[in-house]
């Protein structure tokens, strides 16, 4: 009753102080929150497996160790079988830079001199100069990227970690949070809790089975046209569909320069039927699975569109990318879909419960 | 809170459930004992009983306070662990006083409709003393249910037993009337 007597407008000044300090808190503490993001992400996944062992008669902790043997294992031997792949694609990759470029070089003369019969001041932009630079550097870049994304040492101990804890408690800290919230607004967010963790849930389960079919896809398609390292390529453009409106085009220049640089096996199916060079069987196969994806995919596993105005969208990108590098790209979009969704369920709660 | 008649000596059963659990032992213990007296639970076994009672929440109400109004989304029913309850109805559509019905006390239970499907409270409760009610949410029913299909289809059968009850109680109050 004490608090009724407040003013309205110093509760309300007190809920902004609160919420700009507690986000500030979170920027200056950011890059510790990946890990428990990603363990967060990982006991969510594993949550209704764990279930329904234990609902099957393991004990708790024993469900939770048969999920993790799984899961992890399954991670490590997809990273045991990937890692080599990589690096040695990775060294085949620069090993044959000096050649590729060369050849990339002639091609982007000839292309030059072919224009320069329409437009004679091409001839001044040494093009190929530039093009050779950014190449290099990307590619002399590479192996501290990719060495950077694999620093997961201090990850590979922490994550599991947090990730156990969640599991084994993640039920009862939901129910002491519950417990902690006053009557009055028990029954909203307790229907609230439930609503969100219902969407989230479909959400990223939709999201993750949707990257698997657009990996697969694109796998067939460039296995089909004879493309090398086509698994690479095809689980590359699977993450990077996740990303909106660029993603696509983002997955799809690293198999289309290799198609340039005729990176393929000869004798594949696809080009000896249809006599096209092969940069255009590429570029075809990323066109119709991004059409089947828009077409057939994303409205049946997602259900409902990421409306999010593209302005909001680009906006967001840059702030994932400010804060989180690359995977703050990636993982922008699905976090802000998800921020989206459990305002909006607030909000209408709110509004429902305020008779 | 209301203690059950049974002594506290080391031989006696109530002791023995105490000890069997490690944590809040004796509110536990209390709660399934409520429990126990609640139609809807009384085909449940020991067993069953514990994979309920996991999932209710304590909840306390001050003396006046709202539980929840008329037109609220309903989520689930309520059972009177301590204290009494008053629902309450809109004298008038529009009027903002309410008019009493009656008057729950421990052992008693509301809304179990809310338990089948989303719809609003068709009335609103105000604890009268201060009250303890015992939580049971549909989100918690439903994962129950998915679950131990068993423990759902009883606890289903139970629910439309006492809601066919209630109906035909009001059915024949309003034909008295």
């Amino acid at each position: 009753m004490d608090k009724e007597t407040r003013p309205n407008w110093f509760r309300r000044l007190v809920l902004v102080i609160v919420v700009l300090a507690s986000v500030f808190g979170l920027y200056i503490i950011r890059n510790t929150l990946i890990p428990l993001f990603v363990s967060m992400l990982i006991a969510y996944l594993l949550t209704p497996l764990t279930d329904y062992l234990e609902h099957r008669g393991f004990g708790r902790i024993l469900s939770i160790t048969i999920t993790f043997f799984f899961f992890f294992g399954l991670l490590f031997l997809v990273v045991l079988y990937l890692f080599p792949l990589i690096k040695n694609q990775v060294g085949d990759l620069t090993a044959g830079l000096p050649r590729n470029l060369a050849i990339l070089n002639t091609r982007i003369a000839q292309l030059q001199a072919r224009l320069a019969e329409y437009w004679p001041a091409i001839e001044q932009v040494d093009v190929g100069a530039r093009i050779q630079k950014v190449a290099l550097d990307t590619l002399n870049a590479l192996p501290t990227y990719v060495a950077n994304i694999f620093s997961f040492f201090p990850l590979l101990i922490l994550v599991p970690l947090i990730s156990f804890f969640f599991l084994k408690d993640g039920r009862r800290i939901r129910r002491a949070f519950l417990n902690s919230v006053p009557n009055r607004y028990f029954e909203m967010v307790m229907g609230l809790i439930h609503e969100v963790d219902q969407k989230i849930g479909s959400y990223v389960r939709g999201q993750i089975l949707r990257s698997t079919v657009i990996g697969f896809l694109t796998f067939l398609g460039l296995k089909l046209c004879g493309l090398k390292y086509s698994l690479l390529l095809a689980i590359f453009a699977g993450v990077m569909n996740l990303i909106p409106y660029a993603g696509p085009l983002i997955g799809s220049i690293p198999a289309l320069v290799l198609a340039i640089l005729n990176q393929a096996n000869p004798d594949a199916f696809v080009p000896l039927v249809f006599p096209l060079p092969l940069v255009v069987h590429i570029a075809l196969v990323y066109i119709i699975v991004q059409t089947l994806d828009a077409i057939w995919v994303a409205p049946y596993i997602l259900g409902w569109s990421v409306d999010i105005h593209p302005l909001g969208i680009v906006l967001v990108l840059l702030f994932g990318n400010q804060l989180f590098g690359w995977w703050g790209i990636i993982l922008a979009v699905p976090v802000a879909s998800i921020i989206r969704l459990t305002v909006q369920a607030v909000a209408s709660r709110y509004r429902i419960y305020q008779t | 809170m209301s203690q059950s008649g049974k002594s506290d000596s080391p031989a006696s059963l109530k002791w023995m459930w105490a000890n069997v659990f490690r944590k809040g032992d004796a509110s536990r213990v209390s709660i399934l004992e409520s429990m126990k007296k609640i139609p809807l639970f009384e085909d449940l076994t020991q067993k069953e009983l514990l994979r309920v009672e996991e999932s209710l929440y304590l909840r306390k109400y001050r003396a006046d306070e709202f539980i929840f109004r008329e037109g609220e989304p309903g989520l689930g029913m309520y059972i009177i662990h301590a204290g009494s309850v008053w629902i309450l109805r809109a004298e008038d559509a529009g009027t903002k006083g309410l008019e009493p019905i009656l008057e729950l006390g421990p052992g008693d239970f509301f809304g179990e409709m809310a338990l089948l499907e989303e719809d609003v409270h068709l009335v609103s409760a105000r604890a009268s003393t201060y009250t303890e009610l015992l939580g049971f949410f549909r989100p918690d029913f439903m994962t129950l249910s998915r679950y131990y299909p068993r423990l759902g289809s009883k606890l289903l059968l139970a629910l439309g037993r006492v809601i066919s009850n209630r109906f035909r109680a009001s059915l024949a109050g309003s034909e008295e009337a």
